[in-house]
């Protein structure tokens, strides 16, 4: 399987394949050979060169979240082919956007019936003297949006619907 | 058995990890505790802790952890002896200090006089100014004319910041390096304030250079006894709040630490405080202390001075308010070793350490040899958005400050949490900055800190590489699924499937 993988300053082409019960990682000109045992829900053990890797993998809005060794990646990962993405929890029902902190809305970037993508800046809210992008973490149509530029909300005020 | 000790019950006014942390120290004791929650909160670790657990009310805390009466009421008819406000909510508000008093419950802490004395910042100044405590020069008040202006900078001295008086967002503050340039740069911090807060006053101090921010932790009783615990190293910061802090502070000498400890206990003396406090003070280059303010309660990252002096400073809290005396005195204690917290927070360290409250899907906790998890959270548990995004505390204690860096570091590598992004990728990288290794950082370390480097480049890649087989899997196992159910799934069928879809 072929695929696109992105994460923060970088992209590749990667290729899986299986052959014994191992899997063949492609990166660009790297070979991986990947030991895979799954170790729960969503945790495996991979050895790779005999180096071991105890990973927790996520699905994120954006793809998926790898966690090693007390790092965090978040990576974007697209069936080549098709250049569908993948991963990417479907959120369940309409999605609720609220304030994660006390602040002013400083811009609302967009509008009421539009489209959005997963991942697309919804608003942005400045507080603690930052401005913040708010996102969207999953795909559908803005409903209804409960804020105006210029407004003070309180932490968990309820900012914006996307059905 | 019958707890012989003069406090039966004990009700914590507060929640998540610093609820439980107090409860902790109760069931040790053998004193009951009683537990209040929000709506948010049924669910929460410190109600399932607790040995008693009642709803106060709406999930905002001003419905909820900030109702005084509502607190007070449960306090009565739980017949708690009494109250421990944790840290924030009703900890520092003299009134509830004052009514616990006239309903017949002990408060936890200072006398209401001593949080009013000490919780103003400019009222805790001239105090401290009394009591001989060196505090940042500066004009208690705010100055409106060009002439006080030029006469106070030329009493207080080199360099000196100013400050719009109605402030904030960093419009009107200005750094004065030298006297020749002092005229101008009031023109323009006035006109300025004027234009940001159509207010052209000004607040004028000396301004500390790479500044520490160091605290000195005290114990008082009733009897008059009262001692300190020697310093937290609170420089590290986002967001104005501490994020990592550790004891010994690399940068105090055991002159200094000594200077700042007698300043601490003359101050507490001399206001006749009781109970746990923290003095905060700014020390600039030259090793200089200027008091800053007074905490009067537990802060949050009391775990290292517990670790380094063996003190759990929550049982004496009890016992102070149960009247005993300290069982200690200053020669008593010492440091021993070294203790590093980081704050574990739900947040983005990516995005400027954006709240990201929600579901924990799962959760691994270190441990091992001196590994400390001050946790308010479990597997399953939904991280509310109506309070403070710290989930945990993770302390750990070691030899020296090496070993300690060390040993944080190894818990870090054990700590796993999913559904929520955390600050642990963050210290993660902090830690391994050859400036906080050298000691060498101060109050803007958070802002200068940069990832990437040659290995992280190469986890990258490894982690882009089981994304790709974690997703290689599923396909291939929703493929295997059987065609013939397609048509009538059961529900057998429809769970192995979902499972194919989400597991690895």
């Amino acid at each position: 399987m072929l695929f696109d993988a992105a994460t923060t300053g970088k992209t590749a082409r990667i290729e899986v394949r299986e052959s014994q019960g191992r899997y063949r990682v492609i990166i660009g000109e790297k070979t991986l050979e990947l030991d895979w045992v799954r170790t729960g829900e969503n945790e495996a053990s991979v050895l790779i060169d005999g180096v071991s890797h105890d990973a927790m993998v996520e699905k994120t809005p954006e793809g998926f979240a790898v966690l090693l060794r007390g790092d965090r990646f978040d990576v974007e990962l697209k069936d080549a082919v098709k250049g569908e993405a993948l991963g990417k929890v479907a959120h369940k029902g309409p999605l609720k956007l609220t304030a994660p902190m006390p602040g002013k809305i400083v811009k609302v970037l967009v509008k009421e019936g539009e489209a959005v993508e997963a991942g697309r800046g919804v608003l942005v809210m400045e507080a603690m003297k930052m401005e913040n992008e708010l996102k969207a973490s999953k795909a559908g149509t803005v409903q209804e949006i409960k804020v105006k530029e210029g407004q003070a909300v309180e932490m968990g005020a309820l900012l914006l619907i996307i059905s | 058995m019958p707890s012989p000790r003069k406090f039966k019950k004990i009700l914590i006014a507060n929640r998540g990890e610093i609820a439980v942390r107090v409860m902790r120290s109760c069931r040790e004791l053998g004193i009951g505790t009683v537990g209040v929650y929000s709506e948010a909160d049924r669910a929460a670790l410190h109600v399932r802790y607790a040995d008693e657990a009642y709803f106060i009310g709406p999930s905002p805390s001003r419905e909820s952890y900030l109702k005084m009466d509502t607190i007070l009421e449960v306090a009565k008819r739980s017949g708690a002896d009494a109250i421990h406000p944790g840290y924030g909510f009703l900890s520092e508000n003299a009134a509830f200090a004052a009514a616990c008093k006239d309903a017949g419950v002990v408060f936890i802490g200072p006398p209401a006089e001593a949080i009013t004395a000490m919780g103003e910042k400019t009222a805790a100044r001239r105090v401290a100014v009394d009591a001989g405590v060196p505090v940042v020069p500066g004009a208690l008040h705010p100055l409106v004319d060009n002439e006080a202006i030029l006469a106070e900078a030329k009493r207080i001295g080199f360099p000196l910041m100013l400050k719009a008086a109605a402030g904030g967002g960093g419009k009107g503050l200005r750094l004065v390096h030298r006297a020749e340039d002092l005229e101008a740069a009031v023109l323009r911090a006035r006109s300025e304030a004027k234009s940001a807060f159509n207010d052209d006053s000004l607040y004028i101090e000396r301004a500390i250079l790479k500044p520490r921010h160091i605290e000195i932790q005290v114990l008082a009783d009733t009897h008059g006894n009262a001692v300190h615990l020697f310093e937290r190293e609170c420089s590290i910061q986002r967001r104005h709040q501490k994020i990592i802090e550790e004891s010994p502070s690399p940068f105090v000498t055991p002159e200094l630490r000594a200077k700042m400890g007698a300043l601490a206990v003359a101050l507490v003396k001399k206001v006749g405080y009781v109970n746990a406090g923290t003095l905060e003070f700014l020390v600039d280059e030259n090793r200089e202390p200027y008091f800053l303010e007074m905490n009067t309660r537990l802060q949050v990252e009391h775990p290292i001075t517990e670790m380094v002096t063996g003190v759990d400073l929550v049982k004496m809290q009890i016992r102070i308010a149960e009247g005993e005396a300290l069982p200690f005195t200053q020669n008593d204690l010492t440091q021993r070793g070294h203790a590093i917290e980081c704050r574990v927070c739900a947040e983005d360290p990516e995005a400027n350490f954006i709240p990201n409250p929600g579901r924990i899907e799962s959760l691994r906790v270190p441990g091992g040899p001196g590994v400390r998890d001050d946790s308010g959270v479990y597997e399953g548990f939904e991280v509310p958005m109506f309070y403070d995004p710290l989930i945990s505390k993770l302390v750990v204690h070691a030899e020296n400050r090496v070993a300690a860096i060390a040993r944080m570091l190894r818990a870090v590598s054990e700590y796993k949490i999913t559904g929520i992004k955390t600050t642990l990728p963050f210290f993660d990288r902090a830690l391994r900055h050859p400036k906080f290794i050298e000691g060498d950082f101060d109050t803007s370390f958070v802002g200068r800190l940069q990832g990437e480097n040659d290995e992280r480049a190469r986890a990258t890649e490894i982690a882009m590489a089981i994304a790709a087989v974690a997703t290689y899997r599923a396909r291939r196992r929703s493929k295997a699924a059987p065609e013939g159910a397609r048509g009538a799934p059961s529900m057998w069928w429809r769970l192995g499937n979902r499972e194919a879809v989400n597991r690895l």
